[in-house]
């Protein structure tokens, strides 16, 4: 008797549980285009997730009025999205999961100082000029930055003063955004966030106008590593970057 | 803008995407698990009901409380005593080793970025969510594997060889009513690195704690014994330990005179001692026993119950569920609330897991004082809170299973390409460094279902454990069974919260 009841519970749990294998009949793949805009890195229109069912064809297109690095995790889609220039996912949607949709800003909160190096003023270099950069971890936190130059010197007691070819100071750039004048070639940059990050140096005269030859700013970019703590969990790209932004999920549904 | 003002603005807006993303818990690895859909939560959660008053019925309709259960000696086999060999045995514990050591070196001379280097994987996903799961579903492995154990067991081979046959170490006598205190204080350490700590992910904080961690238990072994250490010191072992009673196996020394009484569990009903690594060590051969069981039987033997192991699994069971609990909507909401009072997610998540962990024990400890009043008196609630608290066990590992299916399936995956490029110095050892991680491994509908089954047949098992325990416990079979009114209540609530959980959006973006 015991026995039974028994049974027939687990037969009933059995057939309570039927239904979630039966719940998707087979159902046809549907073709599937998500648009995706972003407004100053705000979703236009406030979506926060994205459904589709497996294996739907979804085309996915990105747009955004500024520029920022589109990540799709789990399938793992990253580009580059510039205003004009939309990024395009074709894919079958063959993974079931909720897909973290995530942008990095080209830097938090700060806008990216008029376009940089177009918008500044210039003067012309004496021949010869350079500027070099290098940056290694330091050991507590932050950067240490060496600049190698030619033709020029560094001339703090003059600055704001007159003009004088080859001298002056210069500027330390960190994702577009200003962040230091310096007076010599060593410099300790701290309070960045960790991640990759761009820095640009310009070598600037004592009236601030940006050494140029020619048409050719005189500058150097290298990429760099700024370690520092991770942030919610290692993204696949690039470690702790505090400024990936989550803007929704895209969820693909059994 | 002055760099000051933009260095503000720049904090301001790292504060309020940590405001927005409060889900830093277990820091590493993406999470990609569908919430489950609502007709399977109710389903789970009807019959996680219905089965409770079958368990009700089965034991009203006068099942024994029986702790006497069918074993078969693996050691009548050849492949049995293979695994029991001594050169097995050394040959698992050198791989253990040298992983740990793998882990220490990797963050010191490899890359720092938790995705470029072995060591966040190794231990955050293969080591600790694999170790759970091993130990839940074959057995005490870590009991074998433990590197520290290891080591200083063949420091003390290596002592006893050179200096005749002296012991190695201080030689104290542990103090027994330190209990397992020590062992709650390192768990509840590593527990908030695991799941609080920000930097827990990065290579060279791992290398720091490991280090920390085997002069803790190497202090420990040396001051009082290396066994004394790894029943009252061994945070981390002894959890495995507790997740490893519900698995199918066990080793057994028949005969029980052999342990000088240092063992917690003591003899068992037939005299044989069991899970004992002294008497293990110290038995003849032929005494030994390596055992298949049925699950969940480990967990009836509560008898080195104390005050400090019942914190012990408290705090097991509140971190389980706060990790989960942790990426739901409503902990967002708190931690946004929280987070406008103390600007910092160290302390909103500690906050948040102390908070956790003490309204667990505050509802045990009134569920233990109902049970009492239930049975009454018969047992007084202190005693209940002890004799009862591993009949939870199972419900718990049944929703730290489920939880983490996808996670070791999927993230763990990023072992294959690191294990050819450890220090992420660009090498390709085992040609894999190209492996990309396969999304589809499992569906999100086979991890429903599993997920569902596991944490009703939990439930099951831990109604099962109570009866048992209360019908051992507490002598008259009417106030026993009256006790388990508030023990069931409590389980159906623990459960319901488990597929709550499950079924919870894991973060509300822009919340």
């Amino acid at each position: 008797m015991k026995r039974l009841t028994l049974a027939a519970l687990v037969f009933a749990l059995a057939a309570g549980l039927l239904p979630a294998f039966a719940g998707c009949e087979d159902r046809e793949p549907q073709e599937r285009t998500i648009n995706l805009e972003l407004n100053a890195g705000e979703v236009v229109g406030g979506e926060q997730t994205w459904q589709v069912n497996q294996d739907d064809e979804v085309t996915l297109v990105v747009r955004s009025d500024e520029p920022v690095n589109f990540h799709l995790h789990g399938y793992d889609f990253e580009e580059d999205v510039e205003p004009g220039h939309p990024a395009e996912f074709t894919f079958t949607a063959n993974a079931t999961g909720s897909f973290p949709i995530t942008v990095h800003l080209a830097a938090p909160g700060m806008q990216v100082e008029g376009g940089g190096k177009d918008h500044a003023a210039t003067v012309e270099a004496p021949k010869g000029m350079s500027v070099s950069v290098e940056a290694t971890p330091d050991s507590v936190s932050g950067m240490n930055v060496r600049l190698t130059t030619t033709e020029f010197a560094f001339t703090p007691a003059e600055v704001g003063g007159e003009h004088v070819p080859g001298h002056g100071h210069a500027h330390i750039y960190v994702d577009g955004v200003k962040v230091a004048r310096l007076y010599g070639p060593d410099f300790h940059l701290g309070g960045i966030e960790p991640g990759e990050r761009e820095l640009r140096v310009t070598l600037n005269a004592n009236t601030h106008e940006e050494y140029a030859l020619g048409h050719e700013t005189v500058e150097h970019t290298i990429t760099v590593t700024v370690p520092g703590a991770a942030d919610d969990g290692g993204h696949k790209h690039g470690g702790g970057d505090a400024v990936e932004k989550e803007l929704g999920r895209f969820e693909v549904f059994p | 803008m002055t760099l000051l003002g933009k260095a503000t603005v720049v904090a301001v807006m790292a504060a309020l995407a940590l405001a927005v993303y409060p889900a830093a818990a277990h820091g590493f690895g993406d999470r990609y698990d569908l919430p489950v859909p609502l007709g399977l939560y109710v389903v789970g959660a009807g019959a996680a009901v219905a089965l409770s008053f079958v368990v009700l019925g089965v034991f009203m309709r006068g099942a024994s409380g029986t702790e006497i259960y069918p074993r078969l000696n693996l050691m009548r086999w050849r492949i049995g005593r293979a695994v029991a060999s001594p050169v097995v045995v050394t040959g698992l514990q050198m791989v253990s080793v040298a992983g740990l050591v793998l882990v220490i070196v990797t963050g010191i001379i490899g890359g720092w970025e938790p995705n470029k280097n072995i060591s966040p994987t190794l231990v955050w996903i293969i080591w600790w969510v694999g170790t759970a799961y091993l130990s839940a579903l074959v057995g005490n492995v870590w009991r074998l594997l433990n590197p520290w154990n290891a080591t200083y067991a063949w420091a003390e081979r290596a002592y006893r060889l050179v200096s005749g046959d002296g012991e190695m170490g201080l030689g104290r006598r542990y103090p027994r009513e330190l209990g397992a205190w020590p062992a709650v204080i390192a768990f509840a350490v590593f527990a908030w690195v695991e799941i609080v700590y920000i930097d827990s992910a990065l290579p060279g904080r791992i290398t720091q704690f490991a280090l920390l961690y085997t002069v803790y238990m190497w202090a420990g072994m040396f001051a009082f014994g290396r066994e004394a250490w790894l029943r009252h010191g061994d945070g981390i072992g002894l959890a495995f330990g507790y997740l490893a009673r519900f698995s199918p196996t066990e080793i057994r020394v028949t005969n029980s005179d052999i342990c000088d009484g240092g063992s917690v569990e003591g003899a068992g009903e037939d005299g044989g001692r069991v899970d004992c690594g002294v008497c293990w060590a110290a038995a003849d051969p032929e005494n030994r026993e390596l055992n298949l069981r049925p699950y969940v039987v480990g967990l009836l033997d509560t008898r080195g119950r104390s005050p400090s192991t019942m914190v012990f699994v408290l705090l097991l069971l509140s971190t389980v569920s706060f990790d989960g609990f942790s990426a739901t909507p409503l902990w967002g909401r708190m931690f946004n609330g929280l987070f406008s009072a103390f600007p910092d997610a160290h302390i909103v998540n500690t906050i948040g897991l102390v908070g956790f962990t003490a309204v667990l024990m505050a509802v045990y400890m009134l569920f233990s004082g109902l049970m009492s009043l239930a049975s009454g008196y018969r047992l007084l609630s202190a005693e209940v809170g002890q004799a009862f608290v591993l009949s939870l066990v199972p419900i718990a590992l049944a929703y730290h299973l489920s939880h983490f299916l996808s996670y070791l399936l999927i993230s763990g995956q990023s072992i294959i390409p690191l294990a050819s490029d450890p220090f992420g110095f660009g090498w390709d050892l085992f040609g894999t460094t190209g492996y990309t991680i396969n999304i589809a491994v499992i569906s999100a509908r086979t991890v429903w279902v599993l997920s569902v089954v596991a944490i009703v047949v939990g439930h099951v098992a831990a109604a099962y454990l109570a009866h048992v325990t209360a019908l051992r416990e507490i002598p008259e079979r009417r106030y026993a069974l009256r006790s388990q009114y508030p023990m069931l209540a409590l389980m159906v609530a623990y459960t319901m919260v488990s597929l709550w959980i499950l079924a919870q959006p894991i973060v509300e973006p822009g919340a």
